[in-house]
């Protein structure tokens, strides 16, 4: 079953120079066509204005799309009464974490989804509690967010999001302002969510590290789908997306150096231990 | 920079700290209205008694409590000395061209008593009283402001916005002024209007990054379901207490006693 439905979307934007204001339309996204299946984790790449941080914001219904139509269980985002629905179906993470923070404790702010819906006093409480578990952010419930690092911060906006019981989470480069540690903690997180409660991820990223464990790679380029599948399929055409100016993940390209270079190491390696078995297996 | 705390309060577990903003809100309300009704040594009296009381039952240390009082020491000088010298009476001593008359000095004295006890009444409110607390009380106690078409709802969530930004706009001021004074940039030496000058570069790049955060801030509570007070539920209401009804009848003999006392 499919959560998130784009069908031949469209979105463009205008362009104003500043210097001699003339007007250019951006077209961010042109005749997108994607499915994702319900449950899944899906990785999107893309080098800046691929278009990947619109398609986000379109699911969430933040914005609206030119042209075509997405949905979202079966919602249109274009019809107004179900906006609502939408993003209480489909939750968003921001790439700044302390943009997204609004309340000034907490456990106040991941109520603040919950309380919008108009959640009961008594389901607002084990609401919380659950997706502060979730995130392993109990111990900082009644602290102040301004105290956290920015790797809690993260994680306690996407306890915000689960208190809202979404069946999918969006997260438009949740890492980018983090430290590797905070990154490691988000990404753990966000699997966990994906395994145990069954909930469909879309993280958004240009962390090639980032798509590894993903189920399925979507790699975007100017508005458009430019590869599809899984990480060892994506990442075994090293060339298409050096092309699409994208790395891949470190591990990746030593092994197609190495492979250049005459040893024979099998394609699409991704992770370490992979890398060294294949190298082993050459003696 | 993290650290820095709005208003002044002051943690401690107490019974008026527990006590419901609103309850809070209402009590200085009283005391304020109280001491402008009071004329007589009585009436201060009870009201000194009453503060006394006030003051040891919070728990806050009576130094951070006076400390509340410096800003207002030059305006408490020149009010009394104005009292003591320009009221007509009974003469007591002369300085100069100035006379000193025994209406003043009482009048002196009972001004002065009354500004500081409006600055501790007050004091005490926002040393118990957290700024969120407040928040809620104040939008739950002007509630019924919302059948006018005052907009109750929206101006507490933007001071509590207000509160959260703060400290993240104050780090960031002092970031911008680092890297501005690691370009050479001078913000200390020069006259008033040179040091204002000096601001414009710090405030411009401030005012841009404000701005962008607000636009970041309203997508998310957006992408959260946002969509203005009407049919929100809280996580924690404010639900009034025993403490409270106790605190409403101690703060209805008082005032009774007030009026009686004039």
């Amino acid at each position: 079953m499919n959560i998130i439905e784009a069908i031949k979307l469209n979105f463009d934007y205008v362009n104003r120079e500043e210097s001699d204001g003339t007007e250019t339309v951006v077209h961010a996204l042109s005749d997108l066509d994607l499915t994702i299946e319900k449950g899944s984790f899906v990785c999107i790449l893309g080098h800046n204005g691929s278009g990947k941080s619109t398609f986000a914001r379109l699911i969430n219904g933040l914005n609206l799309p030119t042209e075509g139509t997405i949905l979202v269980s079966g919602m249109d985002t274009k019809e107004e009464e179900k906006l609502l629905a939408i993003r209480e179906t489909a939750g968003m993470v921001f790439q700044n974490p302390d943009n997204q923070i609004i309340a000034n404790v907490v456990e106040e702010d991941v109520a603040f989804g919950p309380e919008n819906m108009g959640v009961p006093q008594a389901e607002l409480e084990t609401r919380v509690t659950k997706a502060l578990e979730n995130v392993s952010m109990t111990a900082y419930r009644y602290r102040s967010p301004n105290r956290l690092s920015g790797g809690q911060k993260q994680r306690v906006a996407i306890a915000g999001v689960m208190a809202m019981k979404p069946e999918c989470i969006v997260l438009d480069e949740p890492t980018a302002m983090l430290d590797p540690t905070g990154r490691e903690d988000v990404l753990k997180t966000v699997h966990e969510l994906n395994r145990q409660d069954g909930i469909t991820i879309v993280l958004i990223t240009h962390y090639m590290e980032e798509a590894v464990d993903a189920d399925r790679v979507i790699v975007m380029d100017h508005g458009r789908v430019a590869m599809d599948g899984t990480p060892v399929e994506i990442f075994g055409r090293v060339e298409e997306l050096k092309k699409l100016s994208l790395s891949v993940p470190v591990m990746t390209e030593l092994a197609f150096e190495l492979k250049k270079a005459g040893l024979s190491i099998p394609e699409g390696v991704l992770r370490e231990e992979e890398l060294v078995e294949a190298i082993l297996k050459n003696r | 920079m993290r650290e820095i705390t709005l208003g002044q309060y002051y943690p401690a577990d107490s019974v008026l700290h527990r006590l419901d903003p609103r309850t809070k809100l209402a009590g200085t309300l009283v005391f304020l209205i109280s001491l402008f009704i009071a004329k007589g040594f009585p009436g201060y009296a009870v009201a000194t008694v009453f503060l006394a009381a006030v003051i040891i039952m919070s728990k806050v240390p009576l130094s951070f409590i006076v400390r509340g009082l410096k800003a207002i020491v030059i305006l408490l000088l020149i009010s009394v000395s104005f009292n003591i010298f320009l009221t007509d009476g009974t003469p007591i001593f002369t300085l100069g061209p100035l006379k000193a008359t025994r209406e003043g000095l009482n009048l002196a004295l009972f001004m002065g008593v009354r500004l500081i006890y409006l600055v501790i009444g007050s004091s005490i409110l926002t040393l118990t009283t957290t700024p969120n607390q407040l928040t809620d009380g104040l939008e739950k106690s002007l509630g019924f402001l919302k059948k006018i078409g005052v907009p109750v709802h929206e101006i507490a969530m933007m001071m509590s916005i207000a509160l959260r930004f703060i400290p993240i706009l104050t780090e960031e001021t002092d970031k911008i002024m680092k890297a501005q004074m690691a370009r050479g940039a001078d913000f200390e030496s020069g006259g008033i209007i040179k040091k204002a000058k000096a601001m414009i570069p710090l405030l411009v790049p401030l005012f841009i990054s404000a701005f962008r955060r607000a636009g970041d801030l309203a997508m998310a509570m957006e992408a959260r379901c946002y969509h203005g007070g009407e049919g929100r539920t809280k996580l924690r209401p404010l639900h009034y207490e025993r403490r409270d009804v106790i605190a409403y009848i101690i703060l209805a003999v008082y005032f009774v006693l007030m009026i009686i006392m004039k």
